[in-house]
């Protein structure tokens, strides 16, 4: 099991990788580790802050498929874009043209969610933040 | 002529003249709702437009009227009343919500630093919530710009359509340098009032993708949209248009509009004659 965490304008929060159900994306983001990126809230979708990380929507268009975000997951948007989205309320992946589009779920955030996901939605108001991501622990699967 | 002042944070003020408005009883119930002191953020169901809280309104319009619209236009102002919220694109924009499209009153379009007023609405998106006033103004009709126009003639008459440079500033161009054209313009079946006929197919545009892809038509609006057998499509919007097609929305980029009246315009797109599409160098004053 591969762990994470985030740090966003100093609140810290570990997340894991859904390598069974994403493991394309969730290898992805692991090769990735460690990066800082900017996150701003969403305009089309709802309830979430994005970054764009262009290898994350270029690893798979096919993996574990939602169009309505789960609540303080990780998703990624298929495309040279690479939107990788931080739900943290009611949010679906949308564009200008497309009212329901697909985004691949890779991974959760499990320890302190409510805290960081309390400064995603901070960026509604407040603006862009910067996000520092880094492993953590990668442990063999049970 | 009546209308408001909108400042957004410490930017320049703009105006907004009720000319263009799509209700004169939204743009009463407005004006009757002025001045305003609220803050204005980034939208997150809209698209590129800001969106600010702004007090409940009523708009008590001709029974079976409805003069709502969805899309939003780079510097256009829309209130929608029930929601009481009050929307500024300044890109690629929708009014939406969690559940889909809504409806809004488009009030009118901003004036005087108009790329100063969009850039202090897309600087919301990293920056930030600043304060958004909106007072009434006695404000100078908008004077159409100089340079190109797009003019719709048939024999001795024409109607000159203005540029929308914010929704279209690459296809006018494009647009402009492959005219004249001839157009038959025929009734849209599914959109509402809206004609459009068939771009000759020697006109290209170099790619399928549409700038400012916009399903609402405002009245008087010149669109263009790629069509089934891969050429390109000229719509006049002459009142209330939506553009669907038998799967649901479809879209255009409005590149140019005209200040005549929409029941005019109307009545002119009527006969059923083929119309000159040309470009004029530079509209006068």
């Amino acid at each position: 099991m591969k762990r994470f965490a985030l740090t966003l304008s100093g609140v810290r929060a570990e997340g894991v990788l859904l390598e069974d159900a994403a493991p394309a994306c969730s290898a992805t983001w692991w090769s990735l580790l460690p990066f800082t990126a900017e996150i701003r809230h969403f305009r089309w979708g709802g309830a979430a802050g994005y970054t764009s990380l262009p290898p994350m929507g270029l690893a798979s268009d096919s993996e574990n498929l939602v169009t309505f975000y789960p609540r303080f997951s990780l998703c990624v948007r298929p495309g040279d874009f690479g939107e990788v989205v931080f739900a943290y309320g009611q949010a679906q992946a949308r564009s200008h043209t497309i009212l329901a589009a697909w985004a691949c779920h890779f991974a959760d955030i499990d320890t302190n969610k409510d805290a960081f996901f309390a400064v995603v939605h901070g960026t509604m108001t407040g603006g862009m933040r910067v996000l520092e991501a880094a492993r953590v622990t990668e442990e063999p699967n049970s | 002529m009546p209308g408001f002042e909108v400042q957004v944070g410490s930017s320049e003020p703009v105006t907004v003249d009720y000319s263009r408005t799509l209700s004169k009883e939204a743009a009463d119930a407005f004006a009757a709702m002025l001045p305003v002191n609220t803050m204005i953020r980034q939208a997150e169901w809209c698209g590129q437009a800001a969106v600010a809280s702004v007090p409940h309104g009523t708009v008590r319009e001709p029974a079976g009227a409805s003069a709502r619209a969805a899309s939003l236009y780079p510097g256009w102002l829309v209130w929608d009343p029930a929601g009481g919220v009050l929307l500024a694109s300044y890109g690629r924009a929708e009014y939406r919500s969690a559940t889909g499209v809504r409806y809004g009153y488009v009030l009118g379009r901003a004036a005087g630093d108009r790329q100063a007023f969009l850039a202090a609405l897309a600087a919301l998106h990293s920056d930030g919530e600043v304060a958004l006033t909106c007072r009434p103004a006695d404000v100078d009709a908008a004077q159409p710009p100089r340079g190109p126009r797009f003019l719709l003639r048939r024999g001795a008459d024409a109607v000159a359509f203005e540029p929308l440079p914010e929704t279209a500033p690459e296809s006018f161009g494009r647009l402009a340098a492959q005219l004249p054209a001839e157009v038959e313009l025929a009734a849209a079946r599914w959109s509402g009032q809206v004609r459009h006929g068939a771009l000759p197919a020697s006109l290209t545009f170099d790619t399928r993708a549409l700038e400012h892809p916009a399903a609402s038509l405002y009245p008087g609006t010149m669109a263009i949209a790629p069509a089934d057998n891969g050429n390109w499509e000229l719509l006049v919007s002459y009142g209330r248009t939506e553009l669907r097609g038998p799967e649901g929305m479809a879209y255009a980029t409005p590149i140019a509009q005209t200040s005549l009246p929409a029941d005019e315009l109307g009545k002119w797109l009527e006969t059923p004659t083929p119309i000159s599409l040309s470009v004029e160098a530079e509209s006068p004053r």
